[in-house]
């Protein structure tokens, strides 16, 4: 009975979908407010209806109702309680109520958010707002009612009355815990991302194009940028632990999809603080805000249309083309829109000098979009080549490399200029006293990397390296003085001690220090990426038990192997006894879990053994395990020295920290409210 | 009293100065600690470079997406190093074993992208992306700045006065119906 409420939840969804589109168009174009407040209301009935919907198939899932396709293909009884929860994302229709469940609770907190200030002002942009956003989630509800081709409804039951005895059970690379909070982070992340879009849309068709519709979305554009960050680096965290290869990052399609949002979101966070300043981008802020968010399609598009193959992607469908298809109506939509309000997108203000905080911003968004288009060219090369020679080549990860690395050292350079470069022109003296020092420190530790890396260690390519530490210095210094200058500033007026200087002058303008914190940890995770993508060894050997390798300071003796019972798995591996240049530091243990019910997946994952020391990972992997190690079989084994792995996950920690503070400052429009 | 300025003044430098250097400091340590050296050398130099050069420039075609065999833990790997060891013994150069196996299983498993051929599309388009935004950026701003200043500097409010007068007017509108 549950599901089938759930289902007439979804079909009713439908109606309210109409409702809250129609209602909201009506209301606002002949200025009635009841029809307004209605629309308003439908907007809650669907996230009432989508949450009844989405709690079914959840209670589907703890109750093991093996009478539902759905729980049937991505669970089974012996499931622990966590991955029948989180089972919810593992397949496709499911992430797409999930998906639909999300924005739903992204329309209702808009409405409640601006129930006050409507009430107070009479302000009716986020009710404009509510219309793109009630069509997106329009496209949601008609995929999950299963009346089109491609996807089926998640609630929907066997024919028949048919029930099956177990679950096929969730793809086992999805039942680790990283994997439980890294589908849904990102899902929020893109999210989030819809709301400044549609109050871009909003502020188009009211034709309020000022810097209201972007100070009413910033905390959820922020806040996006925030949990994307997270969503991303769980991703990577997740790679490195289950795929076995010792690394975090590798290009691959899925992971690409991920970034390119990111990277739109962070060029749009920078552009937006030129049309607060300045008055001027209102057309390039809109343009970035709807690419970020179809870049959120497009991404599921990639990996779910099955177009590229990719390690990520657990849920391949027919509905690529729906998704292209939404992509391309609703550009076309705001094109339109656009140049029916092209008069007023002209920017108020005009460009006083290239040297100025204005261009370097613009610099900064010309290389993250570049660098978007780019990785987009990247992940759709095998499909453009194969149409021009029949071929489908594979881009390795070196292309990637490759191509992002000068963009990237600009970027980071930028990081350190871009907040000490003051608004409209700068002055010779102002270069001076901001970039001088910061500069002359930068190439220094540049030079003495140099002359490390290639003089003592013998590398013969160090350059990348040095230009990277040069720039990361140069940022570390620039903000440091930054703070230094203002906490002194702030410390002398108020008589008060630096640190309590340098607490007043962070709490007096969280976003702008917070934006700082997030530039010094992005400069600590691009010294991580350098270090652990430069500097990594590794080595493989086939050992049978009593024999040792070698690899950097460390040697690895295998000295026995284990199975273990679990309730839906078998852990096998063996035991390591570790030695630091020939002293013992204690014993690892790599293993290979083996699910007795693995749905789509393989049935066995590689349970990597990992050990910190300081920064860097010590990493043992295990090949397929032969059946009688005791009796001596070979196992072989790969081991990895990543070496500074830990500070990309402290930069990311960092950066995360930085987002926080800068997300609560209030806006003049929450002061308001 | 300048004494005491002088102590604040002093406290404040050693606070940054401390945070400064400890982080400068992590850098370092990091970098050292990050045992920057070079790759083994084994015995047999020669033939397991030729090894390594197959291993490192063909995917694995078990399934794990985008991984090399030297990468790639998996039985099927382990197989096609064997299968690549013995290939090299019996005298096949890497050339040929390497052509064998994208031939067998498709030029998809192929690791490398050589700026050759209509790969060289490929490595030119990211500087072409970079160029045409960069000149597109370039331009736009070269004529913002070169363009007389349309309004004068109280331009960026009269937009949001603008805003706000929309702002009025809706409110307004709205209490004239709900009055009426």
């Amino acid at each position: 009975m549950t599901a089938e409420i759930g289902q007439a939840a979804i079909y009713l969804s439908v109606l309210s979908g109409l409702w809250a589109i129609g209602f909201l168009c009506v209301g606002l174009r002949t200025r009635n407010p009841n029809a307004v407040r209605s629309g308003r209301n439908a907007v809650i009935a669907t996230f009432i209806l989508i949450s009844i919907a989405t709690g079914a198939l959840i209670y589907g899932f703890v109750t093991d109702d093996f009478s539902m396709r759905y729980v049937v293909e991505v669970s089974s009884a012996a499931q622990p309680l966590l991955y029948k929860v989180t089972a919810l994302w593992g397949r496709m229709s499911g992430s797409l109520l999930f998906w639909l469940w999300l924005l739903t609770v992204a329309g209702a907190i808009v409405v409640w958010q601006n129930q006050r200030y409507n009430k107070q002002t009479g302000d009716t942009l986020a009710d404009y707002a509510l219309i793109p956003l009630a069509i997106v989630q329009l496209f949601f509800i008609i995929l999950v009612t299963g009346l089109i081709e491609g996807v089926y409804n998640p609630l929907a039951r066997f024919p028949n009355g048919q029930v099956a005895p177990d679950g096929a059970g969730m793809n086992p690379l999805l039942q680790t815990p990283s994997m439980a909070f890294h589908p849904p982070t990102l899902y929020i992340g893109w999210i989030s991302l819809t709301v400044p879009f549609a109050f871009a849309v909003g502020a188009l068709a009211s034709g309020r194009v000022g810097s209201d519709w972007i100070l009413r979305s910033r905390r959820w554009t922020l806040f996006s940028w925030i949990v994307l960050t997270v969503g991303i680096t769980l991703g990577g965290n997740w790679a490195y632990r289950e795929l076995g290869w010792g690394g975090y990052w590798a290009w691959d399609p899925v992971e690409n999809a991920s970034f390119m949002p990111w990277l739109l979101g962070t060029a749009y966070l920078h552009s937006v603080m030129i049309q607060e300043k300045r008055s001027m981008l209102k057309l390039w802020n809109i343009l970035l805000i709807t690419l970020a968010f179809q870049f959120t399609l497009l991404g599921t598009f990639i990996t779910r249309s099955g177009i590229i193959s990719s390690v990520h992607a657990f849920a391949q469908s027919d509905i690529g083309g729906y998704f292209l298809g939404f992509i391309l109506i609703s550009t076309a939509g705001v094109v339109g829109l656009i140049i029916y309000r092209w008069k007023r997108l002209k920017s108020a203000n005009r460009l006083e000098s290239l040297l100025s905080r204005e261009s370097a911003f613009v610099l900064n968004n010309w290389l993250f979009v570049g660098l978007t288009l780019i990785i987009l060219w990247g992940t759709l090369w095998p499909i453009i080549s194969e149409a021009i020679n029949g071929q489908k080549a594979s881009v390795p990860e070196a292309f990637f490399n490759q191509v992002v690395i000068i963009p990237g050292l600009l970027l980071l350079f930028l990081t350190g200029a871009g907040p000490i470069i003051s608004w409209k022109k700068i002055t010779t003296n102002n270069f001076r006293r901001m970039f001088m020092w910061p500069l002359v420190i930068g190439l220094v530790s540049g030079a003495l990397t140099w002359g490390f890396l290639a003089v003592i260690k013998g590398n013969t390519s160090p350059i990348y390296s040095m230009l990277c530490v040069s720039a990361a210095v140069f940022v570390l210094v620039a903000i440091f003085a930054e703070f230094y200058r203002g906490a002194r500033l702030r410390a002398k007026r108020q008589e008060t001690s630096f640190l309590n200087g340098l607490n007043l002058l962070i709490q007096r303008n969280k976003r702008r220090y917070g934006g700082y914190i997030i530039h010094i940890g992005i400069v600590i995770l691009y010294i991580g990426i350098m270090g652990s993508k430069g500097y990594f060894l590794l080595e493989s050997d086939s050992l049978a038990l009593g024999e040792s390798m070698k690899v950097g300071a460390f040697e690895l003796t295998m000295k026995d192997s284990f199975e273990r019972e679990y309730a839906n798995y078998r852990r096998a591996g063996v035991i390591f006894d570790v030695a630091k240049n020939g002293k013992r530091i204690g014993t690892m243990e790599p293993a290979r879990h083996f699910y007795y019910k693995a749905g789509q997946g393989e049935q066995d994952t590689i349970e990597s053994a990992i050990r910190h020391f300081g920064v860097n990972d010590l990493y043992i992997a295990l090949g397929e395990l032969p059946r009688n190690i005791k009796g001596g079989d070979i196992v072989n084994v790969q081991v990895y020295h990543n070496p500074l792995i830990s500070v990309v996950w402290i930069g990311v920690a960092i950066m995360v920290i930085g987002g926080i503070i800068a997300i609560a400052e209030k806006s003049q429009y929450s002061k308001e409210t | 009293m300048k004494v005491k300025k002088f102590e604040r003044i002093s406290t404040a430098n050693a606070a940054l100065i401390l945070s400064f250097a400890s982080l400068v400091v992590f850098l370092i340590v990091c970098l050292f600690a990050g045992g920057v050296s070079e790759a083994q050398n084994t015995a047999d130099a020669q033939f397991e470079s030729k090894l390594n050069e197959l291993l490192t420039t063909v995917y694995c075609y078990c399934g794990c997406e985008r991984e090399t065999i030297e990468v790639c833990v998996c039985g099927t790997a382990e197989q096609i190093e064997a299968d690549f060891r013995n290939r090299l013994l019996a005298g096949q150069t890497v050339a040929q074993i390497r052509t064998n196996y994208l031939d067998t299983y498709g030029s998809q498993f192929y690791a490398v992208m050589p700026a050759e051929g209509i790969n060289l599309i490929a490595y030119i388009m990211p500087a072409v992306i970079l160029v045409l935004i960069g000149g597109v950026a370039f331009v736009v701003l070269r004529k913002s700045k070169q363009m007389v200043k349309t309004t004068d500097s109280s331009g960026g409010s009269s937009q949001q006065v603008s805003d706000t007068a929309l702002k009025q007017v809706e409110a307004e509108l709205e209490r004239y119906k709900q009055e009426k």
